[in-house]
């Protein structure tokens, strides 16, 4: 079998040799005070991923998010000009709220008031105008969020100092920047709310070393080899304060007769023409592994797109207070052509699914170990370099020390 | 008949197995015994090349309503197999609990 090609193991302290070694404080996923530092000097200052393009297609389509960490809900909308825009969710009446959830409007009427905006979000109706003193609607359109796409992907901010998007997001942006998301369609979002720290939640999906263990019924076989007991990552790439990761491919992998099924009438989970490292979808396996199941993708703070051949993921880690997460996870493949291909593709669908109920399964309970106080360090190997770079970004970031 | 006539044979999975949705077709494999999702399970996968090909024939947005219910039934076998084949039970058995798992339609 085909053994990673480094000659050490421990390849990414030689290649991140900054990040150092040592063990990393409990500190900042327990306490409320780091928390709300983070809010302030992260969350508030930096672009954060709300969705797709496509989640509203059409002119008037809207949907709202309501963000905990940023205490403010955002409409996003497409105009009647096609153009994406993002606004506070606030009139500017007497700031009640305009709307919730998702539809097709031609603009939005405050329920306190009557105060009307139209998709580009100016104020189109006041009634009652002329009780008001010299009242211009002009000035009082909806409060922009400044909103930009990369890929398809609309972010927002609420710092009106923060780089331009594609300058944010760098060579992390360069590396997926081509993988065909605009062709897929989404399958099915999975929310939970969960009891830990968004930094702990993270961490659950950014080493492939807990596959072995938690997956140990399902994808440990999938990645797990004789002389790879543990699925090394096969390649880690930093980008500023985002980061890519590469999970290896056991090649000698058998599929379930379900799953064998999946992969005779379509590309499934983990068998696809990307696995030898050949035939690679623009925007994967960066190293060009011959070995290669998925990427993880990490856009800091708290967004993950994985790909694959024929599928990406998202996760959101929205938080929430210091020991609490809103999690969604928003699963994509190419539509399927034909009922075999839609079959094919529930297998992998499901199988991702349950295989999350395996990972949320451990992130609850370490909270609570980490909130007890019974460790103040967690120890982290060359293969967890992924966490050591989190809480290093975070810290700098918290402590004003982050130069990019 | 609710299936096509090829497919008789699985007629009597049609009332308790014939679910639309993701979420309630996964609420019906973790409310079902193993013995159950096994009869299921073994019940289908032998017809599973033959329920492919015929349901290929038509437009996968404009299926007739014994082939929508056809193609729950294969749907459905998608959501018992991993119970069968891989966890050896009807639940993720040591995963986050089902009910704070919220499975929402695309």
């Amino acid at each position: 079998m085909n053994k990673p090609d480094f000659d050490t193991l421990h390849p990414y302290v030689r290649q991140y040799s900054d990040l150092g070694t040592g063990p990393v404080p409990v500190a900042p996923v327990v306490s409320p005070e780091y928390f709300e530092r983070e809010r302030e000097t992260i969350f508030r200052k930096i672009w954060l991923n709300l969705g797709r393009v496509e989640d509203i297609p059409n002119p008037g389509d809207y949907v709202v998010r309501d963000i905990a960490i940023l205490k403010a809900s955002i409409i996003l909308v497409r105009g009647d000009d096609g153009q994406v825009r993002a606004f506070h969710n606030v009139c500017r009446h007497r700031g009640n709220q305009l709307v919730q959830g998702s539809g097709n409007a031609r603009g939005f009427a405050c329920g306190f008031h009557g105060w009307t905006y139209d998709t580009q979000g100016q104020c189109v109706f006041v009634p009652d105008e002329e009780v008001f003193f010299n009242l211009d609607r002009g000035q009082v359109g909806l409060s922009p969020v400044r909103c930009e796409t990369f890929a398809g992907f609309v972010f927002v901010t609420v710092n009106p100092a923060a780089p331009p998007l594609a300058q944010y997001l760098g060579g992390f942006g360069e590396q997926i920047g081509d993988f065909p998301f605009h062709t897929m369609r989404r399958m099915h979002t999975l929310k939970a709310d969960v009891n830990c720290n968004w930094k702990v939640f993270i961490d659950a999906f950014q080493e492939s070393y807990h596959g072995r263990f938690v997956h140990r019924l399902t994808a440990a076989a999938a990645g797990c080899v004789e002389d790879d007991p543990y699925a090394h990552l096969t390649s880690v790439r930093l980008y500023g304060p985002h980061r890519s990761a590469s999970v290896p491919f056991n090649p000698g992998y058998q599929p379930t007769p379900a799953e064998a099924l999946s992969f005779k009438y379509a590309q499934s989970l983990w068998l696809h023409e990307g696995n030898s490292g050949a035939q690679r979808t623009p925007g994967t396996n960066p190293a060009g592994h011959p070995n290669w199941l998925f990427d993880i993708n990490v856009c800091f703070p708290n967004f993950f797109v994985d790909v694959s051949n024929s599928w990406f993921f998202t996760y959101h880690f929205w938080p929430v207070a210091v020991d609490r997460t809103h999690w969604e996870y928003n699963f994509y493949m190419l539509p399927p052509a034909n009922a075999g291909e839609r079959i094919s593709r529930e297998y992998s669908k499901l199988y991702l699914r349950d295989l999350l109920r395996e990972d949320l399964s451990t992130v609850e309970t370490t909270q609570a170990g980490l909130a007890s106080g019974a460790i103040e360090h967690m120890i982290l190997s060359d293969q967890e370099v992924a966490v050591r770079h989190q809480y290093k970004v975070v810290d700098d970031m918290v402590n004003g020390r982050w130069r990019g | 008949m609710a299936l096509p006539h090829e497919f008789g044979d699985l007629e009597q999975w049609v009332a308790d197995w014939a679910i639309g949705e993701e979420a309630a077709r996964n609420r019906k494999r973790l409310a079902s015994s193993m013995g159950q999702l096994q009869a299921y399970y073994d019940a289908l996968l032998p017809r599973m090349d033959a329920i492919i090909p015929h349901l290929n024939q038509y437009s996968l947005h404009a299926l007739a309503p014994a082939e929508q219910t056809l193609l729950d039934l294969a749907l459905m076998f998608m959501e018992a197999a991993p119970a069968v084949e891989i966890y050896r039970h009807p639940d993720v058995p040591w995963g986050f609990v089902a009910e704070r798992f919220h499975i929402l339609p695309a």
